[in-house]
């Protein structure tokens, strides 16, 4: 009976068009969770973007905040609120396709959000609501869900009350996190209300199929509220994990899209006169550091730490390792984040330079290397992440003439292992959350954030970041943040970063698509053309 | 001895030939064993005296050269750092052989010890141990060896700090061995079965010989009876079989590094070089190349050997 | 012979136990919980989830509950995938893996005892050396090289089968080769030497002698004693096959249990991993017990008691 309502409406689709648009994707793992207070990868987000609405959305090429389910939100100081106003066109979509569905509502959002920091729900990006009033007593199960500072007002506004203004709340509010919940279908069918037969959405795509591991496939939600405007019809993912076959599978034109070609091929597909032309490079909102435990001897003296930091050519690494056109980091926040310095073009941090290392360390009392103990370096298992290790070990050996030793540990007892009692080295990356320096040096850096592996701990830091968080005035919080990266990454170097991601992504020539900096891509805006 | 001439004017001798001698003889005469071993021994040879035959370190390279193709200075090319393929496959010959030989050693005396005590005190022993036997034999041996590889390489952590004690030296001894020692540890602990269960069969077989009886009769300690009678006649058959599941080893080491379970780099073996080329395979075809022709030639190798060794041992022709 | 069947399948209780009991405790010494996230969660909800899960309990009541839970079929809930069981799970992938496996093993008998029976036929032959060679290729190539050059050459060049992923009877093909080429060749090698063997019996030239059709000696006497060496290895061979297709699932992205076997352990997701090594296990028993009737139907000497 579904089946043949979806046969229906895609005819009509095609009848209208004259052509089913598809998008072959490629997901490479199999999403662990499609419930939005649960997901925490990139590739359930992905799914999640195109099923569920938020309160605003990002723009893919600006970044700027843009209206989704809330047309306007304003705040005030007085009460430290937001207040949303929300759309009254939206509708849940559930598997019998009910056009005049249920809509979408405030309390929907109120619900979204209090699901999201039960304490039943043990949700692990909880703590980035924490700024909403009562959400962290909540979370930790001693306050209650009527105390959280969100209301719905009526049926189309929603108050979100916070411990203070945070000039950056709106990007959150883009955020899957404060995306309404369907109430009906999750307690109707509990953990199992993300199957393709149970779910209830409202965005532009529904679940149409999921073999789990093997195909998901998403159709176009005739009921969403801009149903008009998206143009691809059906979206086939299969689920392929080997980065080579997937590229493989794209080269064979079983793909319209690969978004991790491996590195390895960079080279082919640079020459190649028909996959050069179809390769793109994007910044991405992530960061790659080498974490360094300054408690461990010889890393708690600052010369050896500095010597370590001067001694990584990170342009080589880029050039011949890692061959995306990553960018050199010397600071933390990547480009596109609110608080990024240009660390490079300032000279803030450690620029390569082996003269001024062989220096720092003869400094620290090891002249050439020589009596320098064999220090640990520990990345989690992963062909990538050793081969980064490798060559910046080796440079190390070459460089400062010490000895280093490679090891790996697959990755939970990695991150057991940097939690307990972290290696001298240790490699660790962050991606966005949200676009802001909150989430890069306070969420992680803070001594009390269970992100900060290297366990800084500074109080002229925290009390940095913790005041860009109440701040106000974006030019003061921009100069709070240039202060806390240069503390960190050059005063103290706690950690030394080595580079910002970015997407290396082969489309097909007839996909017109958009670049989504942050989040998951936006399909609901790409095209088809006849091929 | 005197020299007599048969009838038909052959020379012989009635020395009598031991087994072992014949056997060679044999060997000598299969030509495909006898060139499986020269391989054998050109590699044996070179991963010994790599440091003599190989033209580069494991480590020099340089990274511009990454990826490079085959060339005067590179005869095999150059890995993704740079570094020279052949000198790292010359040395890699050292991790798969030592896997192999190592891993057969461990399982051996395992096997062999298992299978002696079992075999020779019999009766309830003999049912408990051997039931222990059958038990494990129905654990997917991939699944435990996976198993142990990863509380291995968690419990020993490698985090620089000094251990004492145990897990200390276990620790270092593993680290000085690049990563191996709980390679072979996890491939010896998997793969002794087979050979305790033949072992086992053996030992009762010659348990029941008049030889053995005999030297009952006459009041020869059980131990005695045990090293002197006993274990002499089982052992060349034993060796002959658990040469011949080298290979096998070698395979498993290839498939862990592969996975990610192996060697810690930069130590190369030949699966870990497979599986750090095995990505770049469509757009850099040497680097997979090499590491898989070296595998499977020695495995052939290996293989014709073993198949020599086993006719030559075995009276019952099986070619006219 | 009834009898040996009713002890034998007693016998895997015993060995359920012990390989479950060894399972679960190799699985917990390892450490790293499943919570362990790059995102560290508040310490109280980690104790939540732990407690969900039945985590903190002492090991001996884990393992308690979990057997009890498994005697009747229910093989928990999966930590990592929470909108899942593992009998659902299992369900979606074992019939995957035990296509693959099954289709692997049919190649690896279909083509390699006759390979075999022909090599010993014509001895010493062009045909016989060249098999030979193949077979001995087949057991030195490890899959991990073969299966990419199989695509490469299949998938990419020649456009004749499917690269990767599972649907159609066309992307069983590649995947099944692969896995099956190293019993292939032991199959070809060992009847092969067991076909020689037999055929310098008495029985054999008695039979000639007789004036016995040479096909029929083949076929007949031949043939069925040779192939109880073959049987030997049989067993062995489907529990290879299972467990060789964790790398081979990789390789081809095909959704099956082997694939998942890794990422589970990763993953710790313990039910899933208690759950997918005993079945492993009663199969491989299954499968010996298979090769033990079959001894008994092909042999009329061997009985059992």
């Amino acid at each position: 009976m579904w089946v043949l309502a979806l046969a229906v409406a895609l005819l009509a689709g095609v009848c209208a068009t004259g052509q089913a648009k598809t998008l072959y994707w490629n997901l490479g793992a199999e999403p662990p969770s499609l419930d939005p207070s649960l997901a925490t990868d990139t590739t359930s987000h992905l799914i999640l973007k195109q099923m569920f609405i938020s309160l605003c959305q990002f723009d893919d090429a600006t970044m700027a905040v843009l209206p989704d389910l809330a047309t306007s939100w304003e705040f005030d100081a007085a009460t430290v609120t937001w207040t949303f106003h929300l759309r009254n066109d939206v509708r849940w979509t559930q598997r019998n396709w009910t056009p005049s569905g249920m809509p979408v509502t405030a309390g929907d959002v109120e619900y979204g959000i209090k699901r999201l920091l039960a304490p039943e729900t043990a949700s692990e990006y909880a703590y980035v609501l924490y700024l909403i009033k009562g959400a962290e007593a909540y979370n930790t199960g001693v306050g209650s869900a009527d105390d959280v500072g969100v209301k719905a007002l009526d049926d189309y506004t929603v108050a979100i009350t916070l411990n203070f203004p945070a000039g950056y709340f709106p990007t959150m509010a883009a955020l899957w996190l404060c995306a309404p919940l369907p109430r009906q279908a999750i307690e109707a069918y509990g953990d199992k209300w993300t199957e393709p037969e149970n779910i209830v959405t409202n965005g532009p795509y529904v679940l149409g199929e999921w073999v789990h591991d093997a195909s998901l496939v998403l159709v176009k939600s005739p009921s969403y509220y801009d149903a008009n405007n998206v143009k691809i019809d059906e979206v086939r993912c299969t689920i392929v994990v080997e980065a080579s076959t997937v590229m493989a599978m794209y080269e064979s034109g079983v793909l319209d899209v690969d978004d991790n070609p491996p590195l390895e091929d960079m080279d082919r597909i640079k020459s190649d006169p028909v996959l050069s032309l179809e390769l793109a490079q994007a910044p991405r909102l992530c960061t790659y550091r080498y974490g360094l435990n300054a408690a461990k001897p010889p890393l708690d003296n600052i010369l050896v730490r500095k010597a370590l930091a001067s001694s990584v050519d990170r342009q080589s690494l880029i050039d011949y390792v890692l061959k995306g056109n990553q960018r050199p980091a010397q600071t933390w926040s990547p480009p596109g984040i609110f608080g990024y310095v240009d660390g490079v073009s300032l000279g803030i941090g450690y620029p390569y330079d082996p003269e001024a290392a062989k220096q720092y360390l003869a400094d620290a009392g090891y002249p050439g290397g020589v009596g320098f103990p064999e220090v640990t370096l520990m990345v989690n298992t992963s062909q990538g992440h050793q081969k980064i290790a490798q060559f910046i070990g080796q440079g190390w050996m070459d460089t400062l003439g010490i000895k280093i030793n490679i090891t790996n540990q697959e990755w939970g007892v990695y991150l057991a292992t940097c939690s307990a009692d972290a290696p001298q080295v240790f490699r660790m990356g962050w991606c966005a959350d949200y676009p802001d320096g909150n989430n890069w040096m306070n969420d992680v850096f803070h001594s009390g954030s269970g992100n900060n592996y290297e366990k800084y701990n500074s109080p002229a830091f925290d009390a940095l970041v913790e005041q860009a968080a109440v701040e106000t005035d974006p030019a003061v919080r921009l100069d709070l943040y240039k202060q806390a990266e240069i503390l960190i990454c050059e005063t103290d170097v706690a950690f030394i970063p080595i580079y910002f991601y970015t997407y290396n992504q082969l489309t097909k020539p007839y996909v017109v698509r958009t670049f989504a900096a942050i989040g998951g891509e936006s399909w609901k805006n790409w095209d088809i053309l006849d091929h | 001895m005197a020299r007599r001439k048969t009838q038909s004017g052959e020379q012989t001798s009635d020395k009598p030939r031991s087994l072992g001698r014949d056997a060679m003889h044999r060997l000598l005469k299969n030509r495909a064993a006898v060139a499986g071993g020269a391989i054998l021994l050109v590699i044996i040879l070179a991963a010994v005296f790599a440091d003599f035959v190989a033209p580069y370190s494991i480590t020099e390279g340089n990274i511009r050269n990454n990826y490079a193709g085959p060339s005067a200075a590179h005869p095999f090319g150059c890995d993704f750092m740079g570094r020279d393929m052949l000198s790292r496959l010359i040395y890699g010959a050292r991790i798969s052989l030592a896997a192999g030989l190592i891993g057969a050693l461990t399982a051996f005396v395992l096997g062999v010890t298992f299978g002696l005590i079992s075999g020779f005190f019999g009766g309830k022993t003999d049912n408990i141990m051997m039931r222990f036997v059958d038990i494990m034999y129905s654990f997917p041996t991939l699944l435990l060896i996976i198993l142990l590889m990863v509380f291995f390489k968690s419990s020993f952590s490698i985090s620089g700090v000094a251990e004492g004690g145990f897990r200390g030296a276990l620790s270092n001894i593993d680290r000085a061995m690049g990563g191996m020692f709980f390679i072979f540890l996890g491939i010896g602990l998997t793969s002794w079965l087979g050979m305790a269960r033949l072992v086992r069969g053996m030992v009762l077989s010659v348990r029941g010989k008049e030889y053995v009886e005999a030297a009952r009769a006459v009041g020869t300690p059980r131990s005695k009876i045990l090293l002197r009678h006993v274990l002499p006649n089982v052992l060349g058959p034993a060796i002959v079989a658990q040469a011949l599941q080298i290979p096998g080893f070698i395979l498993y080491e290839a498939f862990l590094s592969f996975i990610g379970l192996g060697v810690n780099p930069p130590t190369p073996s030949w699966g870990m070089m497979l599986s750090e080329g095995y990505v770049a395979m469509r757009s850099h075809f040497h680097l997979v190349l090499w590491p898989a022709l070296a595998i499977s030639i020695t495995l052939f190798a290996f293989n014709f050997l073993g198949d020599g060794v086993r006719d030559a041992f075995d009276p019952r022709q099986t070619r006219r | 012979m009834f009898q040996f069947i009713l002890r034998r399948m007693l016998w895997t209780i015993p060995v359920i136990f012990v390989v479950s009991a060894l399972t679960f405790v190799l699985m917990h010494s390892v450490p790293g919980s499943p919570f362990t996230r790059e995102r560290a969660l508040p310490a109280a909800i980690q104790k939540n989830l732990e407690a969900k899960y039945h985590l903190n309990d002492p090991l001996w009541k884990q393992y308690g509950d979990y057997m009890w839970a498994f005697i009747r079929l229910d093989f928990g809930p999966s930590i990592a995938y929470r909108a899942r069981t593992v009998n659902e799970i299992l369900a979606q992938q074992w019939p995957v893996t035990m296509t693959l496996g099954a289709v692997a093993f049919v190649f690896a008998a279909c083509i390699g005892i006759p390979l075999g029976i022909l090599s010993a036929v014509k001895q010493n032959t062009l045909i016989d050396h060249s098999s030979m060679v193949v077979a001995m290729l087949g057991v030195s190539i490890p899959s991990i090289a073969l299966g990419p050059f199989l695509i490469w050459i299949f998938a990419l060049k020649l456009k004749w089968l499917p690269v990767a992923t599972w649907g159609t009877p066309a992307h069983i093909i590649l995947p099944a080769l692969t896995l099956s080429t190293f019993y292939l060749s032991r199959f070809a090698r060992i009847t092969r030497a067991s076909m020689l063997q037999v055929t310098r019996e008495e029985y054999i030239v008695t039979a000639r002698a007789k004036g016995v059709r040479e096909s029929v000696v083949n076929l007949k006497h031949a043939f069925r004693n040779a192939l109880i060496p073959v049987t030997t290895i049989a067993g062995p061979a489907f529990a290879d096959i299972l467990t060789g297709s964790l790398v081979v699932e990789q390789i081809f992205g095909i959704p099956g249990i082997g694939k998942y076997y890794v990422t589970s352990i990763a993953n710790r997701d313990y039910p899933v991993i208690m759950a997918t090594t005993l079945i492993f296990a009663l199969l491989i028993i299954f499968m010996n017990l298979l090769v033990d009737i079959s001894y008994a139907l092909l042999d009329p000497r061997i009985r059992y008691t």
